[in-house]
């Protein structure tokens, strides 16, 4: 993956960290069922994981 | 309800902003592809298009450049994780046209899709985050609808038209804990022919003009709630297919040998009232049974008249900030809406600010109501005078076009047989699809 292919990827799987944190958080508000919540949260930990296994990649710049 | 048409193809996002975006008040539709979104821009008119720059198929680009001339939407954004989009985008002409670098925050969507406002806070509870009013019909009804989300039950939603039938199906699927989405479908606006590929879904070649393998209403339902409404209007004949998924949970596509799980609670809608339903044949016995296991009647507006403030504000509260105005309702405007009985209901009471709000003087902050409240389609006193003169051949005077004899014909006609359009269509000899583009095009010309 190039420096750029790596970025992309962060900011893709960061996105959804804080696009399903501000939904549980909504969920919670509108007192949805924990079940609910727990998905959101689950894919927030879930993108969490997906970014380390991105950040311990090494990258192969070639530009 | 306003339209924003979300075109990406990563699923994670997708499940995660819609739900956002129809808390802000809009209805969210996805499209993970080039051509899925191409389908939606040519049949709906939108607000505001949110797109990926690299989709299957193709790029945002090729979205753009298929949008139909009378359906630009009000906004375009880019929303990508690429953040060369700064110059691809500032080549792009057009006010209306920017772009929100991944990750976005929440503060960026609002300012993109509703426009600041300076003003008091809501004073009233959106009860399940859609519905409005507090009167003992409604605290019933949330009651209700409070223990049915925790089950798996199917539910019939009755009532008149204009109640607000999809947004208590809308409810019952936010207070549960449906993992998939809401998708609904007009059992009355699909034709014979295509209810059943609507519903299952087909497979490539599997009758005329299936191009391609097409996923029902069930299986894009999975795991969250199908909502069908005017399910009395669905044929005869397709009932016992439908019957057959309720029962196994499973569902074949048209042209297909494989069973496909799914699993989804289904809402379904009529305004026809038990007696009708029952009498009428309109549903088999044993599909009434598998879908009204928790039936819910809605109040009509008329019956709880002490909503009307609270649905009247809300209404004028969405319209303000839409259009960036600060209308306000005085007492005596209050005092008008409450005492008419609202044959149209909650839908009416919307059409009927909507219009005031159109003709009201944007210097002075005030609305100015019709002079007098009513519609072709009311049956309150004043409007059933007014349709019983109308129907005397003296009022066939020279001079008035074959267009608005139309649409009183049909008007007269819904009214006959108590807003059932498959009935007046029959009556009338035109399809209930002509039936319905009919009211369409009314319902865009009074708007």
């Amino acid at each position: 993956m190039t420096k750029q292919d790596i970025h992309h990827k962060l900011r893709n799987l960061m996105n959804n960290i804080a696009m399903n944190a501000e939904l549980a958080k909504l969920q919670i508000s509108q007192q949805a069922p924990a079940e609910k919540i727990l998905v959101s949260l689950e894919k927030v930990t879930e993108s969490c994981r997906s970014c380390a296994e991105v950040l311990d990649s090494e990258p192969h710049d070639h530009g | 309800m306003q339209r924003v048409l979300l075109v990406d193809d990563d699923k994670d996002f997708t499940s995660a902003v819609s739900p956002l975006i129809e808390n802000m008040g809009f209805a969210v539709d996805v499209a993970d592809r080039v051509s899925e979104a191409r389908s939606y821009l040519a049949r709906n008119r939108y607000h505001t298009l949110l797109l990926d720059l690299m989709l299957p198929e193709g790029s945002g680009f090729d979205v753009l450049d298929a949008l139909p001339l009378d359906r630009t939407p009000d906004k375009v954004a880019f929303v990508t994780g690429h953040s060369a989009i700064r110059s691809m985008v500032d080549h792009l002409a057009g006010p209306n046209m920017t772009y929100l670098v991944k990750p976005i925050e929440i503060q960026q969507l609002q300012d993109l899709l509703l426009r600041k406002r300076e003003s008091a806070p809501a004073t009233y509870e959106r009860h399940f985050g859609v519905l409005v009013g507090e009167s003992p019909a409604m605290q019933a009804l949330y009651d209700m609808i409070g223990k049915v989300a925790q089950t798996q039950a199917n539910v019939l939603i009755q009532g008149e038209s204009g109640t607000g039938k999809e947004l208590v199906a809308q409810a019952v699927h936010n207070a549960s804990a449906a993992q998939g989405p809401l998708v609904a479908a007009n059992c009355g606006a699909i034709s014979a022919e295509l209810i059943g590929s609507e519903l299952f879904g087909h497979e490539k070649g599997a009758f005329t003009g299936a191009v391609a393998r097409k996923p029902g209403l069930f299986e894009r339902a999975n795991e969250g709630t199908l909502f069908l409404d005017e399910v009395t209007e669905m044929p005869i004949d397709q009932q016992p297919n439908l019957l057959r998924v309720l029962e196994t949970g499973k569902v074949t596509r048209l042209g297909g040998t494989t069973e496909l799980d799914v699993s989804c609670r289904v809402v379904s809608a009529t305004n026809r009232s038990n007696e009708n339903i029952a009498d009428g044949g309109h549903l088999r016995e044993d599909i009434y049974f598998r879908l009204a296991v928790f039936p819910l009647q809605l109040p009509p507006l008329r019956d709880r008249k002490q909503d009307i403030p609270l649905l009247a504000q809300s209404f004028i509260d969405q319209m303000n900030e839409e259009y960036a105005t600060a209308y306000a309702l005085d007492d005596k405007i209050l005092a008008s809406l409450q005492s008419y009985d609202w044959p149209g209901n909650v839908r009416e009471l919307r059409h009927t600010l909507h219009r005031a709000f159109i003709l009201s003087d944007r210097n002075q902050n005030t609305l100015s109501l019709p002079p007098q409240l009513g519609s072709p389609f009311g049956r309150s006193a004043t409007t059933t005078e007014q349709t019983q003169s109308s129907d005397s051949s003296s009022n066939l005077q020279a001079g008035t076009t074959i267009e608005a004899m139309e649409k009183r014909l049909i008007a007269n006609t819904l009214e006959a047989v108590d807003g059932n359009k498959k009935q007046a269509a029959d009556m009338l000899g035109i399809s209930l699809k002509t039936l319905y583009n009919r009211l369409n095009q009314y319902k865009q010309s009074e708007s």
